[in-house]
């Protein structure tokens, strides 16, 4: 019958119609600023900030002896850090086509997405400085037949008793046992990063405690938490460290990253952090067609404590 | 949309691929072949090429001499054209190997491997000489089927390799300083420590060492030193570590892999307070971590039918970008 609108003859406007939400993003967990030590550099103080660490000094000798002599004066010696202040940027153009028919909503929703993109942007690039700058050990206590194996209870034990021998002070409070069936208390930590692809592993070593059997009320802990096992919280994500073909048969390799206090330094300049900046369309058109929406940050990142951090390097199981 | 052009310059071919690296991106390139443009009579030869946003990598629009009237024919080629690389590369697709000779270089034979002097490679799943599988390499001295793993002395291993695998690898780190695998440390008053990468260690920084068990130098494992000296064409950092006494440092045996490599990674720099001269005398800026020196670039294959040209070939580039 001719004369009816269905809605194949409708006009475009009225064809399609957006759901008055958009549907999620997905985000992954942010984990590589977990434990990092914060510093706030002052503005107009150049690009590289220098962190400074004096050793201890000597407790050999020191005895006054009655003569009236001092003891020998003792030189302090101390190791300088360095961090290079970067600076990153991301860019959206939005035509008038779309300020016409959805404006608001798709801006808020790309300064949402800039916002998003700034903070895994500075998670990749902590990750950079844990897996590429840091010292690592194999782990070897696995059977799947590669180098490095699997990771194992004895592989973390042997990286708790390296940073405890470097006076490596833990992260995270004990959590107290409760009166809670299945659950039982944690010793205070050393923070564990590394990927999702792992946790299958993490969950077979003996003695590895999920989240849900942590004591208290599960709301204090962290989303990315995933478990407890030793001396070490092992924080969770989709963005973990992971090296391509480098173990003996070819596989990835995944690093878990053991640290603890102060060990790696992450440096936000104090004005130039997280800004979004809208530039209105005239400014890139004759006819005002395109704004420009952007988001900025500025970051610096240093290993402050090579002693302190050490990355555990693994396969999967299968 | 306005396209700006951002870049651009000239170079004369060496006969090699060229990397020119575009850090605020592009959405158009061209090359013009100034030396084959304004050659008569070289027929099938490539005078201009265009690479443009959404191409497939080593695609081009190609535009060639067809005849000795200098017609040209306008194709797209999908194979020996630009690749725009945006990101660290990934490790390239593995390449079967059949030996590695126990020799100071050692000498990998991997027929048709394709790599060049300077390349960095992974070698893994090595049958014969495990102690080194899964270490990364600078490679010199490369032939069609041979390269020379330039920092590795294997004269005093068990056994060669019969069998392996190797992966060419990004030139860059994520991240500098980054951690160094080491071939040999020295026995000396001040130890001398051989890298099997490239490194970009300075005098005045500070480097752990880490030296697992099946390597022998135990003394120093966990040792904190300082580069005094570096040696380019040897790879090597003098450290003001006395490891005279320590034990030697060697491989494990070749029958088995080790647990661990034994590595370098920075730790910062240091002098003795107050430091001589003036207050930054001893220090060295370029120390500061920072992001690694990788830049996004484009790709140009060599080559009579590509964007780079033949040996001697005049090239100009221009960079576009749209607003």
């Amino acid at each position: 019958m001719t004369g009816i609108i269905t809605n194949t003859s409708m006009s475009p406007e009225l064809q399609l119609h957006y759901s008055e939400k958009f549907l999620a993003t997905p985000r992954r967990n942010l984990i590589y600023s977990i434990g990092v030590d914060e510093h706030d550099p002052e503005n107009h103080m150049g690009q590289n900030t220098r962190m400074r660490r004096y050793e201890r000094l000597s407790t050999d000798g020191g005895e006054l002896d009655g003569s009236g002599l001092d003891p020998a004066p003792e030189i302090v010696q101390f190791t300088d850090v360095d961090a290079k202040m970067e600076h990153f940027a991301k860019v959206l153009v939005v035509n008038d086509q779309v300020t016409m028919y959805q404006n608001d909503r798709v801006l808020n929703k790309f300064t949402l997405l800039l916002g998003q993109w700034l903070v895994e942007k500075e998670d990749r690039l902590m990750k950079e400085v844990h897996e590429g700058a840091s010292s690592f050990v194999n782990a070897t206590g696995g059977l799947n037949g590669d180098n490095p194996t699997e990771p194992t209870g004895d592989d973390l034990d042997d990286i708790e008793v390296a940073l405890l021998g470097q006076d490596a002070k833990t992260i995270l409070d004990s959590v107290q046992a409760t009166d809670q069936f299945s659950t039982s208390g944690n010793m205070d930590s050393f923070v564990a990063l590394c990927s999702t692809d792992l946790v299958k592993d993490l969950r077979q070593i003996e003695d590895f405690k999920v989240r849900s059997n942590f004591a208290g009320d599960k709301d204090n802990f962290r989303k990315e938490e995933y478990g407890f096992y030793g001396r070490f919280t092992f924080f969770v994500s989709s963005g973990g460290s992971v090296v391509p073909n480098a173990s003996n048969n070819g596989s990835n390799v995944y690093n878990i990253t053991c640290k603890g206090m102060e060990s790696v330094a992450k440096l936000e300049n104090n004005l130039d952090t997280a800004r979004v900046i809208y530039r209105d369309p005239y400014v890139v058109s004759t006819v005002e067609q395109n704004a420009t929406l952007a988001g900025r940050f500025s970051l610096a990142r240093a290993i402050s404590n090579q002693a302190w951090i050490i990355n555990l390097r693994c396969t999967k199981s299968a | 949309m306005v396209l700006t052009l951002i870049d651009s310059d000239s170079f004369t071919s060496d006969g090699n691929a060229k990397k020119i690296n575009l850090p605020a991106g592009a959405d158009f390139f061209e090359v013009l072949n100034y030396t084959q443009m304004a050659t008569t009579q070289t027929t099938g030869r490539l005078v201009k090429a265009e690479w443009q946003s959404g191409f497939a990598d080593a695609a081009m629009h190609a535009i060639t001499k067809e005849d000795n009237a200098d017609t040209v024919e306008h194709t797209i080629e999908t194979s020996g054209g630009f690749t725009y690389v945006t990101a660290l590369p990934q490790p390239e697709a593995a390449v079967t190997g059949t030996a590695i000779t126990a020799a100071s270089p050692a000498q990998v034979t991997a027929a048709g491997h394709g790599y060049s002097n300077g390349d960095r490679v992974r070698i893994y799943g090595s049958t014969g000489m495990l102690q080194i599988s899964g270490m990364d390499f600078t490679i010199s001295n490369v032939a069609t089927n041979t390269f020379e793993l330039e920092f590795l002395d294997s004269s005093g291993f068990a056994a060669a390799a019969t069998a392996l695998s190797v992966r060419r690898l990004a030139k860059e780190d994520v991240i500098n300083p980054a951690v160094r695998y080491i071939t040999n440390i020295s026995q000396a008053s001040q130890a001398v420590v051989t890298f099997s990468v490239d490194h970009n260690y300075v005098v005045g920084q500070k480097i752990q060492l880490n030296v697992p068990a099946p390597f022998g130098m135990v003394e120093a494992d966990n040792v904190v030193g300082k580069v005094v000296a570096i040696s380019s064409a040897n790879n090597t950092v003098t450290l003001d570590v006395d490891s005279s006494a320590f034990s030697a440092f060697a491989f494990p045996a070749s029958s088995g892999y080790p647990d661990s490599f034994p590595i370098a990674s920075p730790v910062g720099q240091n002098g003795v307070n107050p430091p001589a001269g003036s207050p930054n005398a001893g220090y060295n800026m370029a120390i500061a971590y920072q992001s690694g020196s990788f830049v996004p670039y484009m790709y140009l294959p060599a080559g009579a039918q590509s964007p780079a040209g033949s040996i001697n070939d005049v090239i100009y580039w221009k960079a576009y970008r749209s607003e």
